[in-house]
């Protein structure tokens, strides 16, 4: 027995050997006028940069790029050796790392999304029945009443509480508090913005000005939204893929442009509806160029048409008045291709009255993270 | 340069063709092993990630080898424990030493303020809730149906009135036991949101009701899946695993035996196995673990992970395994803080589960005069120190530990009750006292001294009338060669109760240990075989496990 696993066991190592060594894929070529960068994006990015058609269209600029994924908060902190560039999921972990580095030039905003929130249907109808959501008539676009949701919050609202519909016909996985389950805005852009979006409605729909400005109150409030969660996952892409994957959490905060990606393939989960909470915050993916190198990506993928429409192609909103109008048209494009109302997207946030918080500088942000996690 | 990269792939090739025969001990270069003291990995070569990972993925081998012929990179494991692993990372261990890790979830490890710079990135790769597999003509004496309404509170009042026995993961170590525990820790406590202090305070009285019924306890769960399967017919009605798990020993369960997977109506914990890369790998590496993470998420990968291990997909568009339902429950939220969830622990331990009974039978024959001893008294030595917050390693409050001494026969036999509260330390001091006071010098009779410590345990069980948790572990240097031979041990396990016969030995390998007569009384006793010719530390801790 002992020496038939043996001589199967070489036999195996040979033939994946051979197999291996005649298969291996070859990493990027770099033709002799390319050049080859390396950087770090947030995980929501990730997929985008290793679509072939991106490369190709990079590889057209001349450009080959590496990525590895990294929560946009945890870019500041780890060993940066040999980047070219960081692509952080908003413009404060950018604005950080561009004052850390002594960098001069300008961080580039090649496009943005969003923040919504993914649920399913059956959870949607119970948010409607009690106020909390609302599906507008003639757009199909569904928005959660976020001034609803924070007086739940106070009032330690749980979906049983909800009085409608009475229990035996709620869903069996809405149990518990309400909460938005989020990631960990220590590390992640995502939760640090929906942080940005709270504090804003806690402070009479302004943004705080300075640290001082986060009061004990607003604190307790923020500590109120986040630590029914337990622990948080580090980056946006994860929350997201447990949904996916059909995990009871029935409210979760993603980008737009991952509930768009999944639309724009029809591989959206069937039952999966988008919420736009009536005032969110926008996440404006910033490029930091370390060098020249990282410039020239940084341009690319602001100016570069085949680029553009790619960056739609994974949900993202690009930047200027023509990424406006090529977005508005594949959401059009698309939207009358699916029969069902329920995957709406507002092309135009200000048309679906969508209001936008302000999110405030680094030194506050950092402010209602400590005053969040009860630090 | 080249050369040395075909050679890491031959050697990494084989690493995992070694995991996929891993009970076969002649391929070329065996699966590093890996105790909670973790040995260092190879070092880094092309084309190779280092992973150090919990045991449970060795189902994904097939898979694996599929995404080398197809991206190039070679998964070289190392396992170890959710919890521990979550240590080594915290503690700085995995540096330089592993690519990245692969454990059914990075809860635990999150709580660690010292992890998240240790952390580049972290993608689910797939998903199982931890269920409750309930043999199916216990499920109907319960009036269950098909187990589609069963909350945990009627697990507990199953199991509290004796009609559910089941086996379950020490949450200490097993992501399985530890989500299991914070479950059933969240419905009983009527907590909404993620558990706290006094949310455990409350729950207290419904736990130890509901872990009465918990009458096998392992350190992994391929060891649980074995002993549910050799259990006395009937005397052990269900497991606590991964859905997965459950649904995957099915294949090869008898038909009396078959699992229905239950997965309570007032919420679940789910693993989502995040593949994650260290902050502290290099270039290379980084892009193999890109290269490899995206062809993991592939659709045709997700669908054939899906079917080959029934966990779900995690990747859009991809339909779960045929068989696994779709049904949602409510995910229960992970403790936010380390203070609640190795509180939760430490009351697990020391107060909520059923109290061991815990004999040692020690080899202090001449051979183990020196080094040997002294590495015996320190192995044990560690298990009455106090430095241990989530109850790893430590003798627990209300613990009956027996010292057996022997040689060419028993020397000595010393029994501890290991009080609750402030008695504990004094008790573990006199127990490190009787350690450190050992000696050595005779021959070696293995088999009369096991012998004997059924007779104390029979002895123990009639004057106190208890029900334990009941376990003997073995630590020799050489073979036997005085007194009981094997044949007449056999005999004599054979001639005990039912009762007594479900005592497993877990006899620990050292020094010139005689390896087939201890994987023998292993397997004739429904235990397991631990090394210590690496650490001894490292493998009297890792059986505290099963005790």
């Amino acid at each position: 027995m002992k020496r038939v696993i043996g001589v199967l066991t070489v036999l195996l190592v040979l033939g994946g050997l051979v197999f291996a060594v005649v298969n291996r894929k070859p990493g990027p070529k770099p033709g002799p006028n390319d050049i080859t960068l390396t950087g770090m994006v947030g995980s929501e990015k990730g997929a985008f940069f290793d679509d072939q058609q991106v490369k190709d269209a990079l590889k057209a600029r001349g450009l080959v790029v590496n990525t590895q994924s990294a929560g946009s908060w945890q870019m500041g902190d780890l060993k940066n050796d040999n980047l070219d560039f960081v692509f952080p999921a908003s413009q404060q972990p950018a604005e950080a790392i561009k004052a850390d580095h002594n960098l001069k030039s300008t961080p580039t905003r090649p496009f943005y999304s969003p923040l919504v929130i993914v649920t399913y249907k059956s959870t949607a109808e119970v948010l409607r029945q009690n106020n909390l959501a609302s599906q507008d008539e003639t757009s199909h676009v569904w928005k959660f009443s976020m001034k609803g949701f924070l007086d739940g919050v106070e009032n330690k609202t749980t979906w049983q509480k909800l009085p409608n519909p009475p229990a035996n016909e709620k869903p069996g996985d809405l149990v518990g508090s309400i909460f938005l389950t989020t990631t960990n805005p220590e590390t992640s852009s995502s939760g640090a913005l929906y942080l940005a979006m709270v504090s804003y409605l806690l402070n009479a729909n302004q943004v705080i000005p300075a640290p001082a400005g986060v009061t004990q109150q607003i604190g307790e409030k923020l500590q109120a939204v986040i630590s029914p969660q337990g622990v948080m996952k580090n980056s946006t892409e994860e929350p997201f893929m447990d949904f996916v994957s059909g995990n009871g959490r029935p409210l979760v905060l993603a980008y737009e442009s991952q509930a768009l990606e999944l639309v724009l393939k029809k591989k959206a989960p069937a039952d999966m509806v988008m919420l736009y909470p009536d005032t969110t915050v926008v996440s404006d993916h910033t490029i930091v160029a370390f060098n020249d190198k990282g410039q020239r990506l940084a341009d690319a993928l602001a100016d570069d048409p085949a680029l553009r429409e790619l960056e739609i192609k994974y949900g993202f909103r690009p930047s200027g008045a023509a990424g406006a109008a090529a977005f508005a048209a594949k959401v059009h494009e698309t939207q009358s291709s699916i029969p069902e109302a329920r995957f709406a997207f507002a092309p135009d946030l200000g048309v679906a009255k969508v209001s936008q918080a302000t999110v405030p500088t680094p030194a506050v942000m950092k402010q209602l993270v400590d005053a969040a996690k009860a630090k | 340069m080249r050369r040395s990269g075909v050679r890491g792939l031959i050697a990494g090739l084989a690493l995992l063709v070694a995991t996929s025969v891993a009970a076969c001990t002649s391929s070329p270069a065996p699966p590093p092993k890996t105790g909670p003291s973790d040995p260092p990995a190879a070092s880094a070569q092309p084309g190779v990630l280092r992973v150090l990972a919990g045991s449970e993925l060795q189902d994904l081998a097939p898979v694996l080898e599929e995404a080398q012929k197809a991206t190039g990179v070679t998964v070289q494991f190392a396992w170890t424990g959710s919890l521990d692993g979550a240590d080594a990372v915290s503690a700085g261990r995995t540096d330089g030493k592993y690519d990245a890790i692969w454990f059914p979830s990075n809860q635990y490890l999150h709580l660690d303020e010292g992890s998240k710079s240790k952390l580049l990135s972290e993608t689910p790769i797939m998903a199982s809730p931890v269920a409750f597999g309930i043999r199916s003509a216990v499920l109907g004496d319960l009036g269950w149906g098909d187990g589609s309404k069963v909350t945990w509170g009627n697990l507990a009042e199953a199991a509290s009135g004796g009609k559910l026995s089941y086996g379950m993961a020490d949450p200490s170590r097993s992501n399985s036991g530890f989500s299991a525990l914070v479950s059933v820790a969240s419905a009983f406590s009527g907590a909404n949101a993620a558990l706290t202090e006094a949310d455990v305070q409350k729950a207290t009285p419904q736990l130890k009701q509901f872990f009465t019924g918990q009458k096998l306890t392992s350190g992994s769960s391929g060891w649980l899946a074995q002993a549910y399967s050799r259990a006395e017919r009937g005397s052990i009605g269900a497991l606590v695993n991964y859905e997965s798990v459950l649904l995957s020993m099915n294949k090869t369960l008898a038909a009396d035996q078959q699992l229905t997977v239950v997965r309570p109506t007032d919420g679940v914990i789910s693993a989502n196995y995040p593949l994650t890369l260290l902050s502290s790998s290099a270039q290379r590496e980084r892009e193999s673990f890109q290269r490899l993470t995206s062809y993991l998420l592939k659709e045709d990968v997700q669908k054939r992970i899906s079917e080959l291990t029934l966990r779900r997909p995690v990747t859009a568009g991809v339909a779960p395994a045929a068989g696994l339902p779709t049904d949602r429950r409510h995910e229960l939220p992970f403790p936010g803080t380390r203070a609640v969830a190795d509180g939760l622990l430490s009351s697990y331990q020391n107060e909520l589960r059923r109290p061991s009974r815990t004999v040692y039978v020690l080899d202090t024959s001449g051979s183990m005069a020196g080094q040997r001893l002294s590495s015996l008294k320190s192995a044990m030595g560690r298990l009455t120190g106090a430095d241990d917050t989530r109850g790893v390693r430590r003798f627990r409050d209300r613990e009956e530990v027996t010292l057996i001494s022997f040689a060419s026969k028993v020397k000595s036999t010393k029994t501890h009750s290991v009080p609750t509260g402030a008695g504990a330390q004094q008790e573990l001091a006199s127990i490190n006292g009787d350690v450190q006071a050992l000696s050595a010098d005779g021959g070696t009779a293995v088999y009369s001294s096991l012998q004997e410590a059924y007779r104390v345990i029979q002895r123990q069980q009639s004057a106190a009338g208890d029900d334990r948790f009941t376990s003997i572990v073995l630590m020799t240097d050489g073979e036997s060669n005085e007194g009981a031979s094997d044949k007449d041990f056999r005999t004599f396990y054979e001639g005990l109760s039912s009762a007594q016969k479900a005592t497993p030995v877990f006899p620990i390998l050292f020094g010139d240990a005689a390896k087939g007569q201890l994987q023998g009384i292993a397997d004739l006793t429904g235990g397991k075989l631990f090394d210590g010719t690496g650490s001894l530390d490292g493998a009297f801790e890792e059986i505290r496990g099963y005790q």
